[in-house]
């Protein structure tokens, strides 16, 4: 792929996303502010609809050299934009650490500084979302949240995001459609009939923010067209033109080449990303609504593969440009500058037959060649319908060791948006969100993710009253002395009920964020959702057909499992410890009691694929997701999910020692992984026990590491091999994997001398990142996952 | 019905066709001096200790009821005296961190199938099954034979590394419920073979060529474990593809270059291991090795380590 002539351009591209370092961006929020203060007096879904409209008739509109897809959400490269009316308290508090903070570092110049504190603050105080949701936090919540027994603020302090907006209507139908649906509604509407305005008004809004889209495309054109004009090299000349004429045509309307496509596509993806800053707007399946316009250009002959290739490779590179930008805390718990913009390949049509194309191979081939952080490519292998050669081509590219795909399972996937009340039809287009999650293009309302709970925690409480080591407050439920508990199944009670606590705390919490959140509309993503125009009715407000409750991830899941498995077979079953000596070594984090480190860290573990541990996992996991799902917010119920992001470092600096030999303060076990060192068995046996997770009812996704067995890595046969595990793990009802193929040495090389490894990428969970812009802990994590060799 | 298993690797890419299940029985006759798995010579579960886990507690010297447990003179290592052990093994249930252990395990028919069953996915996506290996697995024939006879009621692919050795009656118990099988050749020269093994080939090549007219059906594919200095002579690989040559069910000869993976298991049993000074051949060296084999037209394929060189 070397000797392809493109790659010089993605080469360049690359290279200057590679040598940009990370810079606060205030022009979005300046820009905002004004749009605000103009149209006070507005309803809030006028102001929004206005202040988006302004910001995309002001913002800068820079072309980078070489680029053929164009737009930027700010005004930089690698920049990290504002959102103020989600919040702007936490740049405000950390306004002299950004730039030195281990997780996630921008530089942040002390004009932006300036502008921020004498433009952007005065008007938001008293009217962010952060700060409703700190003055209106549950008593329960907040004790939680400050134990480290809950991170729940993710959604109240930066936008929705976890959607996946239907992309194929704007490529399709062009702003001209979308505006002619308003205008569809409008007609049906009499003011003077009671709840009217309020659609008129919402209507409104949208019409402000489609005519954004249509100038954002405009005023790229024109620069373009201006750069054109001074361009003396003719080949660049001739791509500016181009590019004029594109963003001239789209998105405005229908896209008719591929070219037009692309470039539609990503100017509402950097619309959607400057209406509220936040990870997770998900392009999805590219190879489904991109291949008409690639094939039809391809049959017409006015597009080469190599061609088709290249523009592919440049919005890769393209989707590298934003930067997360979230404060500190956030910024642990999903560390890397992550930004999920989750791409998927494979899978079925909407008949449920396969939808493997060229394009589809093509995704593959533009991670193999440009292998940035972003876009965050997963592939949803259907076992029934995906030929060989694509699942040989996904196993290629695992190999590499780029990190990339993720791995998930089509028919798994089905079942998890169907257990969320999708129906059969519909569950055929979901696609990976974010991390791991699910999701529907264009159809459903819901917070994959909302808040993390820390199983550690519940682990420590039920040894020691409900009190926290780390802050000496009794953050969990009373449950009384251990030692008082003469039966395993009043242990088991005990952690259970800690469970139960703070899941109760967690969903108190979620009822208060979506009442905040009806106050922080979308419009711009809900342009193309199913619903909101019809009801003109607001994404944040339940305006999507499926409307569906939020999602609660698990972290620790090893942990709990170890925990408990080790209480009942050192105390209750061979009773080789009582439980006063056990919780007399937990309570000196081992120190000086050697001898019963060694028993914990000996009994059975997860991973392992015994029986005995196996279904620990299951009965937990049902029991827990039953308690789940008896909550629900007007949107629907909650459901559980298992993905750490990297959670499962800082949540494990908040958790003292553990039954299952974990020592204080290290991290917890990732996602639905094994505790790091555990798995003696080799890959099938950490398989054979992860399949004993309810998968399909932790319907938000679950995620999987595995460092790759080098025998499945590299040689003769490996490919095929690995294409065998994999259709087995799909067979075994498992979500999603993705392996680690790096090995130990160079990860410790690249801790020594970062600048040798610049643009060495990471799987840390759920996603990629330069693991040179890793935290400290986070690398020492990743380092010590073991590496799955059979013995 | 019992049998004593050394382990179970599971999903192996190496043992025959697909992801496999390997049981390796304990318990051979023979002694190849560069046997990568001491652990599997004795026929009975065996006491080993890793001197490296070890955190001289002394626990087990307590457990163990007929004093045959000491430490040694200056408190770094546990010694054990042979001749007083009864192998009775609480010292390794009393061991915290398995610096002491038993290699192979009794398990029945029934406990196997269960492990093997956790792994028919695996079977079923990649057509694999499982490898019965050793240890030698004619020593434990009647465990074998209904094993490998449960297995084929379950539809799972069978296959077996066989050393040949022993009467031919367990053969028979055996080959009718494989799918296919290896079978190892190490020596073709009856003296040398007697040096290098401790036992002649006689009965093992006699064995192998009356399967090969028995059952003309059930491929078998020849293995050679290639040792430097003891039977990678142009000699001897060719003797060695001539007779497969006369295996009506030969399938296939493969040459397997010796490694030294297995050298930490002979500290770990207290036993010497001659071949530590014994470099392992490069691929180069391999292919050269058997280069002579060229032009002699064997109706089979010849293979490096599952790579295919002729045909």
């Amino acid at each position: 792929m070397a000797d392809k002539a493109y790659m010089k351009r993605v080469s360049r591209l690359k290279k200057r996303v590679l040598d940009t370092t990370p810079e606060v961006d205030m022009e979005d929020a300046v820009i905002l502010t004004k749009g605000y203060i103009e149209s006070d007096g507005e309803t809030p879904a006028v102001q929004k609809g206005y202040a988006f409209w302004k910001q995309c008739t002001e913002k800068s509109v820079t072309i980078w050299p070489d680029e053929l897809i164009v737009g930027c959400s700010g005004s930089k490269q690698r920049g990290g934009i504002c959102s103020p009316d989600n919040s702007w308290l936490w740049v405000y508090n950390e306004l002299d650490t950004i730039d030195k903070r281990p997780s996630d570092p921008f530089i942040f110049k002390d004009e932006d500084k300036k502008i921020f504190n004498d433009v952007v603050v005065p008007y938001w105080k008293g009217r962010s979302m952060q700060e409703k949701w700190l003055k209106q936090i549950p008593e329960e919540t907040k004790i939680l949240k400050e134990c480290g027994v809950l991170y729940i603020d993710r959604k109240n302090v930066r936008g929705p995001g976890e959607l996946t907006a239907d992309y194929e209507r704007v490529v399709k139908e062009g702003v001209e459609g979308i505006e002619a649906r308003i205008a569809e509604v409008e007609k049906t509407l009499d003011v003077t009939v009671p709840g009217d305005f309020e659609k008129m008004d919402y209507l409104r809004a949208l019409r402000y923010c489609a005519d954004g889209l249509r100038q954002l495309g405009k005023r790229y054109s024109a620069e373009a067209k201006r750069m054109a004009e001074e361009e003396q090299d003719p080949q660049r000349k001739a791509e500016l033109l181009k590019i004029s004429e594109v963003c001239g045509r789209v998105p405005e309307k229908p896209a008719r080449t591929f070219w037009e496509a692309i470039q539609s596509m990503y100017i509402y993806q950097i619309a959607i990303f400057m209406e509220h800053q936040s990870a997770s707007y998900n392009p999805g399946a590219l190879d489904q609504y991109l291949y008409p316009y690639y094939k039809a250009d391809i049959e017409a002959g006015r597009l080469t593969e190599d061609e088709a290739q290249e523009l592919l490779d440049c919005l890769w590179v393209k989707f590298s440009n934003q930067c997360i930008f979230q404060d500190q805390d956030t910024a642990k718990f999903s560390a890397g500058y992550p930004m999920f913009q989750n791409v998927c390949c494979g899978g079925v049509d909407q008949n449920g037959k396969d939808a493997v194309n060229d394009l589809s191979y093509k995704m593959l081939q533009a991670t193999m060649e440009v292998q940035m952080y972003q876009p965050s490519l997963s592939v949803k292998y259907n076992l029934i319908q995906n030929p060989d050669k694509f699942l040989k081509k996904v196993v290629e590219l695992m190999q590499m060791g780029t990190g990339f795909p993720a791995f998930h399972s089509d028919i798994a996937g089905q079942m998890m948006v169907m257990n969320k009340g999708v129906p059969l039809k519909d569950s055929y287009k979901w696609n990976p969100c974010g991390c791991v999650e699910n999701t529907i293009p264009g159809k459903t309302r819901n917070y994959t993710s909302y808040a993390d709970y820390n199983l550690g925690l519940a682990v420590e409480f039920a040894m020691n009253d409900g009190k926290s080591r780390k802050y000496g407050r009794y953050a969990g439920a009373r449950t009384g002395d251990p030692r008082n508990f003469k039966t395993f199944d009043q242990y088991m009670d005990a952690v259970k009920t800690q469970i139960r606590h703070e899941l109760h705390g967690l969903a108190a919490g979620d009822q208060v964020t979506v009442h905040l959140q009806e106050e922080q509309l979308c419009p711009v993503a809900s342009l193309t959702f199913d619903g909101c125009i019809e009801k003109a009715l607001d994404y944040s407000c339940g305006g999507p057909v499926y409307s569906i409750g939020d999602g609660v991830d698990a972290i620790g899941v090893a942990d709990l499992i170890n925990s408990i498995q080790a209480v009942k077979e050192l105390v209750y079953d061979k009773k080789v410890l009582t439980m006063d000596e056990l919780a007399k070594a937990i309570d000196a984090d081992f120190r000086g009691y050697d001898d019963i480190l060694a028993l914990c860290q000996n009994a059975k573990k997860y991973g392992n694929d015994d029986e005995e541990v196996n279904d620990l996992a299951t009965d937990m996991f049902n029991y827990i997701e039953d308690y789940i799902e008896t909550f629900s917010n007007r949107f629907g119920k909650l459901s559980g999910g298992i993905l750490p992001v990297s959670g499962n470092t800082p949540f494990g600096m908040e958790v003292g020692a553990l039954p299952s030999g974990r020592r204080a303060w290290m991290p917890l076990a990732d996602g639905v992984s094994p505790n790091v060192g555990t798995d003696t068995n080799g890959m099938s046996a950490v398989i054979g026990s992860v399949s004993h997770i309810p998968h399909g009812r932790n319907d938000q996704g679950t995620l999987l590491n595995l460092k790759l067995d080098p025998a499945f890595a590299r040689g003769e046969g490996a490919v095929e091999s690995l294409m065998a595990f994999l259709k087995s793990l799909c067979a075994m009802g498992i979500y999603h994997v993705q392996f680690n193929v790096v090995d130990e040495e160079e990860l410790k090389d690249a801790q020594i001398h970062p600048e040798d490894h610049k643009d060495l990428l990471i799987r840390v969970a759920g996603y990629t990142a330069f693991f040179v812009e890793l935290s400290r802990e986070t690398q020492n994590d990743i380092i010590s996952r073991t590496t799955q060799v059979a013995i | 019905m019992e049998g004593t298993v050394l382990r179970i690797e599971r999903i192996s890419p190496d043992d025959g066709n697909g992801l496999r299940t390997v049981i390796f029985l304990k318990g051979c006759p023979l002694r190849c001096a560069w046997c990568s798995t001491p652990e599997s010579h004795e026929s009975e579960p065996e006491w080993y200790y890793m001197q490296s886990k070890c955190r001289y507690c002394g626990y087990c010297v307590k457990a163990c009821g007929q004093n045959a447990l000491s430490v040694s003179e200056d408190g770094s290592a546990i010694i054990r005296n042979k001749e007083k052990c009864i192998n009775c093994f609480r010292c390794a249930d009393a061991c915290i961190t398995k610096a002491i252990d038993v290699f192979g395990k009794k398990m029945t028919v029934d406990e196997v199938m269960k492990e093997i069953n956790k792994d028919r996915l695996f079977y079923f996506c990649s057509n694999g099954g499982i490898t019965l290996s050793g240890g030698d697995v004619l020593l434990q024939a009647d465990f074998a034979g209904e094993l490998l006879k449960e297995c084929r009621e379950n539809v799972i692919n069978t296959s077996a590394e066989l050393d040949m050795f022993g009467d031919y009656e367990k053969v028979k118990k055996i080959i009718p419920f494989l799918n296919s099988y290896f079978v190892d050749l190490k020596h073709m020269d009856p003296e040398e073979h007697i040096i290098w093994t401790g036992l002649s080939n006689r009965t093992i090549l006699a064995n192998i060529i009356r399967a090969g007219e028995e059952y003309p059906n059930t491929p078998m594919n020849a293995r050679v474990p290639l040792i430097p200095g003891v039977n990678d002579s142009k000699k001897n690989i060719t003797a060695t593809a001539e007779f497969c040559r006369k295996v009506k069910s030969c399938r296939s000869l493969e040459f397997l270059p010796y490694h030294r993976l297995g050298t930490a298991k002979y500290k770990y049993l207290g036993i010497g291991y001659q071949f530590e000074h014994v470099k392992p051949l490069s691929e180069e060296e391999t292919e050269e090795r058997i280069r002579c084999l060229n032009g002699m037209d064997l109706p089979f394929p010849v293979k490096i380590s599952g790579k295919v060189i002729q045909k």
